[in-house]
């Protein structure tokens, strides 16, 4: 039997949500690796260890912090009904 | 006693074309797409029947299913018509790569060569996926779809203000967009790492039971890796498809525009 809209909606944003919970994980990881290796990078490259280190690592958090909460918006806005004008 | 030679991480070169070095897996690859062009020519000689039986059924019932599942993911069946076909294509790939490197042959019949004054034997056949490069190459064409829809679906404007928006006008949306960018990467490791440690771990998994105890008891092994298999496949497609929706759904007004 054919669903109405509004559920088939509430059925994608789950099927969303679990991909999200699929990847959160990398999420997090990856702005660690790009954060936190260039912060090592330019320590090497510049010889001013710890600086760049402790910066990547606090842009690291910021960032996997900012990508979980951009991509779970996304998810709630898609359920959303539209808005009037 | 026998000595235990765990699976490399990398494939292995089997024979050279000039300098091209051709892998284990690439021929395993050409195989899989040979397998899967003669069930499309044999599919094609049998004739397209409005009452379906036999074979035709049992692809019918396929293709429904997958559709069925996608529709529900997406939720949009204009969107989903769009993109089926990439979806599915990864999909049978996938599984069918995952299941054919668990026949027998794979990664037992091979070459015996001497390396640094060891012999080895370099399988001929290796699982498609065991193989990082392959997984890789799959994340980017997926990668590169979400960009292609989402661009050709939003347009220039609505898909790439995502990661490049003006940091005068707007500093977070800026921050935002430098975070979408990252998270372009993250999608290419989280497809690639997942794929290539389930198959690579089933590989090593099914080796060293093997080893330990010959028969009988890889049996049940083997059934957990036809299921790994298939989920594997089926989340990478799903992922896939998630990504495709996401990317051509607008942010904040536009999403529910282009809605």
């Amino acid at each position: 039997m054919a669903k109405n809209p509004e559920a088939q909606k509430q059925d994608a944003k789950m099927w969303s949500a679990y991909g999200l919970a699929l990847n959160l994980g990398f999420m997090i990881v990856t702005p660690i690796l790009v954060f936190g290796g260039g912060g090592v990078l330019l320590d090497k490259y510049l010889n001013s260890f710890p600086i760049f280190i402790f910066v990547g690592f606090i842009l690291s958090m910021v960032a996997a912090l900012g990508i979980v909460y951009v991509k779970t918006k996304d998810i709630v806005i898609m359920g959303k009904p539209p808005k009037k004008k | 006693m026998a000595q235990f030679v765990p699976p490399t991480l990398a494939s292995e070169p089997v024979f050279h074309i000039g300098e091209f070095a051709v892998r284990n897996t690439h021929i395993t690859s050409v195989l899989t797409f040979l397998v899967i062009l003669i069930a499309v020519l044999f599919l094609r000689r049998k004739k397209y029947q409005l009452v379906p039986s036999g074979i035709q059924n049992l692809f019918e019932m396929l293709i429904g299913t997958l559709f069925d599942f996608f529709n529900q993911v997406v939720g949009d069946e204009e969107k989903t018509r769009k993109f089926f076909p990439i979806v599915t294509t990864i999909f049978l790939y996938v599984i069918l790569s995952n299941w054919m490197g668990l026949l027998p042959g794979f990664g037992s019949i091979g070459i015996w060569e001497t390396h640094e004054g060891h012999e080895i034997l370099v399988p001929i056949l290796r699982s498609n996926f065991a193989d990082v490069n392959m997984t890789f190459a799959l994340a980017l064409i997926s990668v590169t779809a979400c960009q292609v829809f989402g661009f050709s679906m939003l347009g220039l404007k609505g898909y790439g203000g995502k990661f490049f928006v003006n940091p005068l006008k707007n500093p977070i949306g800026c921050f935002v967009g430098i975070l979408e960018l990252v998270s372009e990467f993250a999608k290419m490791i989280s497809f690639s790492f997942r794929l290539f440690g389930n198959v690579f771990a089933g590989e090593v998994l099914l080796l060293v039971i093997s080893f330990l105890v010959p028969y009988v008891a890889p049996l049940p092994f083997y059934g957990l890796e036809i299921f790994v298999g298939f989920i594997q496949a089926l989340v990478f497609a799903f992922l896939t498809l998630v990504f495709l929706k996401i990317a051509t759904t607008g942010h904040g007004h536009d999403a529910h525009e282009h809605n």
